[in-house]
């Protein structure tokens, strides 16, 4: 519709809308300004709001499988100097028990210092099988507590004396009653003493799993879950898959060498023999659990450079959708600044004269 | 044949004439920045001889002067209708717009404070739970059960606090409405009371402008706050029309009321008891006055109206459909179709994060089994009572509600934005969180606690939505948020559509009602000089009568 009337009010009315206006949008650059945000509220952009809000979960969830990769690396890592460690000490026990092998040239001197040896290697891969990390051991699953293996008490024969018990033969675990009995193929009874303060040193003290057979993942990908624990019954043995462990064989092949093996297998020669064999099978779980290890480490720090990576690309996402470019936000600002100006001057001109101004 | 003193007579109408002239412009720019006022204008017209000739009877005159016939008040009908009606559209808009832009502005999102981001810290603590699951008299401690539960307040307190803010806004609408009502009653009232005075005014010959000047700022008034529409009867009086139904018949006006009922005409107007956030803010049916809990619908009492017709009131209409700010402020409280347009959506929305998040965590947890390997459905044998057996129960519940006993999770639980919480029994005993999907027994097949973590995991992955049978959580939060945000987005651009129609609309009323100062000034120079001129004539004619008379 054509202007037909002008009011001094359309005036005022028009000035004061534009003024306000401008300084409203003057208000709008100035917030993405002081806040370095393109978006400031979800209508200021909602599918802009979406994806900011998508990137942030994504960069949260990557965090978290960063965190998650290092906690896992950190169980591998004790896992990985716990089985370097018990391989040099059954190295050193393969060692020796070929040495013991040669009974017809030793002494029985030389048998015992040899034994001796063979007892202080139990004692120390005893101790390693106990590594733990953040208080947890890193060989017993997922058990509450705070050792995989544990001295649970020492055997008697019939007339009362300590004796390693012969293979063949049901070895004691943590739950072992006192008093417990059993009998071996060749007639021998044997009776258990629940004792969990024995010297592990002494190869009649029995070492049993103490840990569960559930296992310890780390979630370090959306889709990629890691086991980040070594079940102690695979490497070590003695737990519900029924093996004998490291540790009975350590005791047999310590009791052959000084005579003591009692039972079906108790010659000292087939004693050794066994000995040797079963340490060499160890050693080759070991070599397993090694690989084993170092291939599920490698699979931890792939998937957190992939982690790493996301994290990068989501924050640049993240970035383009919420955060406010500087220099355009200054431009506008300058450039709304100065339309603000225009309509206060406008304003200035307007509103003040009539023609009351002009008449004499 | 005129008189002697004929055109002193005629010089003395236009001395008047021009007074009148001379006042009309004068209020004219005295009342110059009064808004309600409309621009007058003094009409001449000419006196002459008889209108209708008659027989024998002739006039030999040539026009008699001039009177002021009327003062029109300049005004256009059809521009002050225009004017109403998008008045009207735009209060609708603006109220729309203020009250889901302060609940907008309350939410946070994006950022580090809101419900998004609480929600991921929750997502973590479960995943900080799997690397470190130990209790109370652990060697490392019960540092992330403890995270877990101070997280899952953490977003238990963000959800109820976006739940109070909706609530509160909700409340402030209610007010806004009782406002609103008494408003249109008042308006009603008053232009039914002009509509007689204007009636008797003009009977008796007096100028009604100013009283049709507060008849229609009334008007546009009640057209703002209720969307009322008026036609002007043959007898210059209003009637006035709220949803097609009349409240003003001449000089008798209606009301209407806020109906806590279904709105179908059942006597008994009264309004909400209360308002939204009365009562114990600990009780199950805060902040629910409006809000049915089962289907989070705000039925139950929605806002609903009803009018009582000038006639005596026997009459009673359900009104179903309002325009202005009433309307604006009744549509924000009632659920649409779409279901992301109004307030009472946004609470359905928050209600239903609320009960999925509670289904999603409470299901998984409920699979698991504790750190004394009980398992996370145990509940107590009575329902609340965690005093025997040493029992969790789930871990989201509604307040204190206690959830049904000896069973596991079951979505019939009903858990509502405003009372979502951690269940107080687990905040206050970290071992009791089911992070475990193993159960394991001692020698004596009696349940002991395990240092598995996977039910965390698996916590985590159904919050995330990744494990195939639980939606995703943030995705529900962010459909919402975004809903919200392009509801609002589109409210801003209806608005400033809107606004810049009235403008346009109000503008050309202002040309057609406003008083220029540069026009009132010519026509007050106009009526100076015409005055002049009249007293010129005067003058001229006592000096010709002095020639007459004294000059013979």
């Amino acid at each position: 519709m054509a202007i037909t009337r002008v009011t001094q009010r359309m005036l005022t009315d028009q000035s004061y809308h534009a003024v306000d206006s401008n300084l409203t949008r003057l208000a709008a650059d100035q917030l993405v300004l002081d806040t370095g945000k393109r978006i400031n509220k979800p209508s200021d952009d909602p599918s802009g709001t979406t994806t900011a809000l998508r990137a942030r979960v994504g960069i949260a969830n990557n965090d978290q499988y960063q965190r998650n990769a290092s906690d896992g690396l950190g169980w591998l890592t004790t896992i990985d100097s716990a089985l370097q460690t018990v391989n040099t000490q059954a190295t050193k026990a393969y060692t020796i028990a070929l040495k013991g092998a040669n009974t017809g040239t030793n002494p029985q001197d030389a048998q015992d210092a040899l034994a001796d040896e063979i007892n202080q290697i139990r004692a120390a891969i005893y101790a390693t099988s106990n590594s733990n990390y953040l208080g947890r051991p890193v060989f017993g699953g997922t058990t509450t507590n705070t050792s995989a293996y544990a001295a649970v008490g020492y055997w008697t024969d019939g007339s009362g004396n300590k004796v390693v018990l012969p293979s063949g033969t049901t070895q004691a675990d943590a739950t072992t009653a006192d008093g417990a009995t059993q009998t071996d193929g060749s007639g021998n009874t044997y009776t258990f003493h629940a004792d969990g303060t024995s010297d592990t040193a002494d190869p009649t003290t029995v070492i049993a799993y103490t840990g569960d057979s559930g296992s310890v993942s780390r979630r370090v990908g959306a889709d990629t879950v890691v086991r980040v624990d070594s079940s102690g019954d695979d490497v070590f043995g003695g737990g519900s898959s029924g093996s004998d462990s490291i540790f009975d064989t350590l005791a047999r092949l310590s009791a052959a060498l000084t005579n003591t093996a009692v039972g079906a297998t108790g010659t000292t020669t087939e004693g050794i023999e066994q000995g040797i064999a079963d340490v060499k099978a160890f050693m080759s779980r070991l070599s397993g659990a090694q690989a084993d290890e170092g291939a599920r480490m490698n699979k931890i720090t792939q998937a957190t450079t992939v982690s790493q990576d996301q994290s990068l690309a989501l924050e640049t996402t993240r970035s383009n959708a919420e955060d406010a470019d500087f220099a355009w936000a200054a431009i506008q600002l300058q450039s709304q600044s100065t339309a603000y100006q225009a309509a206060l001057a406008a304003t200035s001109k307007t509103v003040q004269p009539s023609l009351l101004d002009f008449l004499g | 044949m005129t008189g002697t003193f004929g055109s002193l007579n005629i010089a003395k109408t236009g001395l008047q004439y021009q007074q009148i002239a001379i006042d009309t412009a004068s209020n004219n720019i005295a009342n110059v920045n009064n808004e309600d006022y409309v621009r007058r204008r003094a009409v001449a017209s000419e006196v002459g001889g008889t209108s209708t000739p008659v027989m024998w009877s002739t006039y030999t005159g040539h026009g008699d002067g001039v009177t002021a016939e009327s003062v029109q008040r300049v005004t256009s009908a059809l521009l002050d209708n225009r004017v109403r009606n998008e008045s009207g559209t735009q209060s609708y808009l603006e109220a729309q717009q203020a009250s889901l832009s302060r609940v907008e502005s309350a939410i946070g999102e994006p950022g580090d404070n809101g419900v998004s981001a609480a929600l991921d810290g929750f997502v973590q603590s479960w995943q900080d739970l799997v690397s470190n699951p130990g209790g109370d008299g652990s060697t490392s401690g019960p540092a992330a059960r403890l995270t877990v539960i101070s997280k899952g307040q953490d977003l238990a307190a963000a959800i109820n606090a976006q739940a109070r803010n909706v609530v509160a806004e909700a409340d402030t609408q209610v007010v806004q409405a009782k406002t609103d009502v008494n408003q249109i009653n008042s308006d009603a009232q008053q232009i039914a009371t002009l509509n007689h005075s204007i009636f008797l005014a003009q009977a008796s010959g007096t100028d009604v402008s100013d009283l049709e000047d507060k008849r229609d700022a009334l008007m546009l008034d009640i057209a703002k706050v209720g969307g009322a529409v008026s036609t002007q009867q043959s007898d210059g009086q209003y009637n006035v029309t709220i949803n097609g139904l009349t409240i003003v018949q001449g000089d008798k006006a209606g009301s209407i009321a806020i109906s806590t009922s279904d709105g179908s005409g059942t006597a008994g107007n009264t309004a909400p008891a209360g308002t939204l956030i009365d009562g114990d803010p600990n009780s199950s049916t805060y902040g629910q006055a409006l809000i049915d809990t089962a289907t989070g619908d705000w039925s139950g009492a929605k806002l609903t109206y009803k009018l009582t017709y000038p006639d005596g009131g026997s009459a009673i209409a359900p009104i179903t459909s309002l325009g202005g700010d009433l309307g604006g402020v009744t549509s924000m409280l009632t659920t649409t179709p779409a279901g992301n347009g109004s307030l009472a959506d946004y609470k359905a929305s928050l209600d239903k994060l609320a009960q999925q998040l509670a289904n999603t965590v409470n299901d998984v947890y409920s699979q698991g089994y504790d750190l004394n390997g009980n398992a996370g459905s145990s509940l107590a044998a009575t329902p609340g009572d965690y005093t025997t057996g040493n029992v969790g129960g789930y871990f989201f519940t509604n307040g204190d509600d206690p959830e049904s006993s000896g069973t596991a999770w079951s979505t019939s639980y009903t858990v509502d934005a405003l009372h979502l919480t951690v269940n107080s029994n687990v905040a206050s005993n970290p071992n009791l969180i089911a992070a475990s999907a193993a159960q394991s027994t001692d020698g004596s097949g009696n349940p002991v606690g395990n240092y598995d973590a996977t039910n965390a995991d698996k916590i985590s992955e159904a919050l995330l939505g990744s494990d195939g049978s639980h939606p995703s959580i943030s995705g529900i939060y962010q459909s919402m948020i975004t809903g919200l945000g392009t509801t609002i987005n589109s409210l801003n651009t209806q608005t400033a559509n809107q606004q810049s129609l009235t403008t346009q609309v109000t503008s050309e009323r202002e040309q057609q009602v406003g008083v220029s100062i540069d026009e009132e000034t010519i026509n007050l120079m106009q009526a100076e000089k015409a005055y002049q001129a009249s007293a010129r004539v005067l003058s001229t004619m006592d000096s010709i009568l002095d020639t007459l008379i004294n000059g013979m």
